[in-house]
């Protein structure tokens, strides 16, 4: 038999008494005897109740597969060895059972005068055996020193005419000379959580056994730390035991074991009681409803609730602290998207309980920039802003860039671009300008958003030759200049003066070909190189009288030039003619008069 | 034009008998970018999925129709399910010209969802999303920015519980309040089940959108079926409905026909353009670009 076990080995010092006979019930069924009305103790793999067995697939239960049968009585004989020269024989078996009301379960002894209820260690449930559910597998041991060498034991199972569950299932049967078993401990007092942080924290429980309680140990972790105290008695199977105080915040699980001196026993059996020590958290943390734009957002909260002074918050976004405040309220900064905030409370003693969490899905107004981003000192231009949930309205926004530099209007052009009309002060010291721009009840700063350049570095035209032309001239002129081009330049050489080709023939040289107007008013004008970005000068040009007056009757074909094959009477040309706009009703007021 | 070494008519010489042609040059510039701000209301409720996908799809043809017709533009997405207080869709909620991932974020905003019960409200909602006072899309309606509005349903309109019994007057309303506080045209353009009848495809019916066809046909809108298969194509007319763009430019006297030359910012063009001799104009057939300077150099009629 191979779940038959001798125990021969000797034991050194105290130890649980090894089993002299086991059935494991995995290979075979021990020879248990399955009797009764519905004869419903069978032996084999267990899929219903517990699902298994208590150290494998089979065992011996009233239902195996399905619940059991009602109305019946049903017994299963155990075989008992020789007892005969066993000092102290005791029975053990693991069992597990979920039994409907109305049903019970026991064990019976027969000792040459019929089975009678035996009662094992530390009693039934109830009165009439095991009843309800037993909530796992449990240790079952009975004393068969009572009953002398050859005594016959089963286990009797009854089902009244109504309800039925999953029945009885009995797991490692195992006969033993001595003691085997543990102290039962029962009403282990469950803590509370705390604001206590001076401790101690004390753990009552009752402990009893079939011979002595030797000793009662507490024990408690907290997170990664474990730590222990010996109970002391309190007389009548009372034990008292305490926990150390504890920071706030932590987590403390605690349990007990007791020891007879040869077997232990855990409460709670295969869990562990919890409670933690903290200080409270505000509450009913709040945010703004609806679209949220802004850099930052207001939340408020309500303090806690304690005997504790709250010193002050500290505002944590996405779990990490980004700022602590006094008050419970706070403008916190966002970075935009989804993110979760929670606010815990600052004691004297540490930090308490976060509160709970709050969602909010913000955007954040960003400025991209300004483009062009720098001048020089007296210089005005149009600079384009750009940005992000800026949320510009016309006539809404006003902007700033600083000493020196003044924002004499803002063109907005949507909801995240505008124009910005600037004029640099003459005397405006170089250096970065910060760009201050309110919105919509926001105000939101770009660092270093423009330049105000050295007016030593500063593009300028240096030199013109020939420094004057005459009425009527058809030819070139070079202009010299110092810096840089962003882009192809237009030459305006002033009132009368056509410019008809532009070629830049090195880093700093521009060649010109230009035509007079005969009639090109005398005198200087100011030469001006545009590149698309700003305007050069810094040279004048210089109209004299035509060497030659009247020509008439000419008839040189017409070759080059911007018009070619119509003859052109120019009457101050493109210097006179202002811009205009195209108006389908309005008269173009502003265009050049014919000539008459 | 100027001849080296011979300066040609250059004294007025009222002795003269027979003056020479007279040419003049005029110049224009292109008016800047015109504002437009589209608002489209799109059907929320349960059979709108395939629609909205489609729609969704047509996304990038639409912003690059405006794109290409260089407006300055405002997009925004609402739902007709009054739950919403015509609250824009989407993150951004208004986009932009400038904006990098326009199409991407249109896209994302028109699959407005299709778990919203009836009605659906969509001259409501409209009118909820233009409401400044509610704060809700604060910056899309801009002053002198005209208005595009442009309802997307399988449905017709059910607003009758918040704009009474006759909603597509009410909304007309709306829109004359628009154009006189922004100074600018509000049009109304319709993407919705034909009417009378209603139209169908392999996989969904739509009824006919008789209420928001009304009021697209009232306002100079267009009117396109659902049920149609191509929404690139809806889509491009959408965004040529919404341009309103000058290729017209008076010219002060009447020019000698082929006599002009003409540049657009200093270049010359040589094609694309017809002088009206009649009512004086230079006449571009597609429209310059914006802030473009216009220079046409042409013989005066009268001076021949």
């Amino acid at each position: 038999m191979s779940t038959l076990l001798l125990a021969l080995a000797a034991v050194s010092g105290p130890a649980a008494a090894a089993p002299f006979v086991l059935y494991d019930l995995q290979m075979e069924d021990g020879g248990f005897v399955a009797e009764g009305d519905a004869h419903q103790w069978s032996w084999g793999v267990v899929t219903n109740g517990p699902g298994a067995g208590f150290d494998g697939t089979r065992a011996w239960s009233t239902g195996l597969t399905r619940d059991y049968l009602n109305d019946s009585v049903d017994t299963l004989e155990i075989p008992v060895p020789d007892l005969t020269g066993v000092a102290r024989p005791t029975l053990s078996f693991q069992h597990w059972y979920d039994i409907a009301p109305g049903d019970h379960a026991w064990i019976e002894v027969d000792t040459g005068n019929g089975f009678v209820m035996a009662t094992p260690l530390y009693g039934y449930p109830v009165t009439s055996g095991f009843v309800g559910a037993s909530g796992g597998w449990r240790t079952v041991v009975l004393d068969l020193s009572p009953f002398g060498p050859a005594p016959r034991v089963r286990l009797a199972f009854e089902a009244d005419l109504g309800g039925a569950a999953d029945g009885w299932t009995i797991d490692d049967v195992a006969f033993h000379d001595g003691d085997v078993a543990a102290p039962r401990l029962s009403g282990l007092s469950g803590l509370v959580d705390t604001e206590d942080l001076e401790g101690p924290y004390v753990v009552e429980v009752d402990a009893e056994d079939d011979t002595l309680v030797s000793t009662v140990t507490l024990w408690w972790t907290t997170g990664s730390l474990t730590g222990w105290a010996r109970m002391d008695s309190t007389g009548g199977g009372g034990w008292r035991g305490e926990i150390p105080a504890q920071s706030p915040g932590t987590t403390v699980n605690y349990w007990v074991e007791a020891s007879d001196g040869l077997n232990t026993s855990r409460e709670p059996v295969d869990a562990e009681l919890e409670f933690r020590v903290y200080l409270p958290a505000p509450t009913d943390l709040l945010g703004p409803e609806g679209r949220i734009v802004g850099a930052t957002v207001p939340l408020s909260w309500t303090p806690p609730e304690s005997s504790h002074e709250v010193l002050g918050y500290s505002v944590l976004r996405g779990g990490l602290s980004v700022m602590e405040v006094i008050h419970p309220w706070a403008e916190v900064p966002i970075l935009g998207g989804a993110e979760i905030f929670e606010v815990r409370a600052l004691y004297a003693a540490g930090g308490g309980d976060l509160s709970v969490p709050l969602g909010l899905d913000g955007v954040v107004p960003v400025i991209h920039g300004l483009e062009p981003a720098s001048a020089w000192p007296g210089e005005t231009l149009r600079v384009r802003l750009g940005g992000e949930y800026l949320l510009l309205v016309k006539g809404e926004v006003v902007a700033d860039l600083g000493p020196g530099v003044t924002i004499t209007g803002v063109d907005v052009r949507d909801v995240d671009s505008a124009w910005l009309n600037l004029e640099l002060e003459h005397d405006a010291n170089a250096g970065h300008r910060n760009l201050t721009l309110h919105s919509a009840d926001m105000t939101i700063t770009l660092a270093e958003a423009f330049d105000v350049l050295p007016d030593t570095d500063r593009p300028r035209l240096t030199a013109i030759a020939p420094e004057s032309v005459r009425q009527g001239d058809q030819a070139e002129l070079s202009i010299d200049f110092v810096g840089a081009l962003d882009a192809a330049p237009q030459v305006d050489l002033g009132d009368g003066l056509v410019v008809e080709s532009v070629e830049q023939t090195d880093a700093n040289t521009l060649v010109v070909r230009y035509t007079v107007a005969t009639d090109a008013a005398l005198g200087d004008r100011t030469v001006t190189v545009d590149d698309g970005v700003r305007v050069f000068d810094g040279v004048t040009l210089e109209v004299k009288d035509a060497f030659i007056t009247t020509s008439r009757g000419c008839d040189t074909p017409a070759s080059g030039g911007t018009i070619p094959g119509v003859a052109l009477a120019l009457v101050g040309l493109a210097g006179t003619l202002a811009r205009r706009r195209p108006q389908a009703e309005a008269p173009p007021a502003d265009s050049r008069p014919i000539p008459e | 034009m100027l001849l080296p070494g011979c300066v040609d008519y250059a004294i007025r010489d009222s002795d003269v008998e027979s003056l020479p042609p007279v040419v003049v040059e005029e110049r224009f510039v292109q008016a800047p970018l015109p504002e437009i701000d589209v608002l489209f209301v799109v059907d929320s409720t349960g059979s709108m999925a395939d629609e909205q996908a489609s729609l969704a799809a047509a996304a990038s043809t639409f912003l690059d129709v405006l794109d290409d017709l260089q407006l300055t533009y405002q997009v925004g997405v609402t739902s007709t399910d009054p739950a919403d207080d015509g609250a824009l869709r989407g993150r951004p909620w208004i986009i932009t010209g400038g904006s990098d991932s326009g199409s991407e974020s249109l896209a994302t905003a028109l699959q407005v969802g299709t778990a919203s019960a009836p009605p659906a409200a969509g001259f409501h909602t409209a009118a909820l999303a233009l409401d400044d006072a509610l704060g809700l899309n604060r910056g899309f309606r801009r002053a002198g920015a005209g208005l595009h509005v442009v309802f997307v349903s399988d449905g017709d309109d059910q607003s009758d519980t918040w704009l009474g019994g006759d909603p597509e007057s009410a909304f007309l309303a709306v829109l004359e309040a628009d154009e006189e506080e922004s100074g600018r045209l509000a049009r109304v353009s319709a993407v919705v089940g034909d009417v009378p009848d209603g139209c169908r495809t392999n996989a969904n019916s739509a009824l006919p959108g008789t209420r928001y066809a009304a009021v697209a046909e009232a306002t100079g809108g267009i009117v396109e079926s659902i049920c149609a298969a191509d929404f690139a194509a809806i889509a491009t007319a959408l965004g040529g409905a919404a341009a309103d763009w000058p290729t017209r430019f008076p010219l002060q006297a009447a020019p000698v026909d082929g006599s002009a030359l003409v540049e657009v910012d200093g270049v010359r063009v040589e094609s694309g353009w017809w002088l009206d001799t009649v009512e004086p104009a230079l006449v571009f057939n597609l429209a310059p670009p914006a802030d473009a300077e216009i220079s046409v150099v042409y013989t005066l009629a009268e001076s021949e």
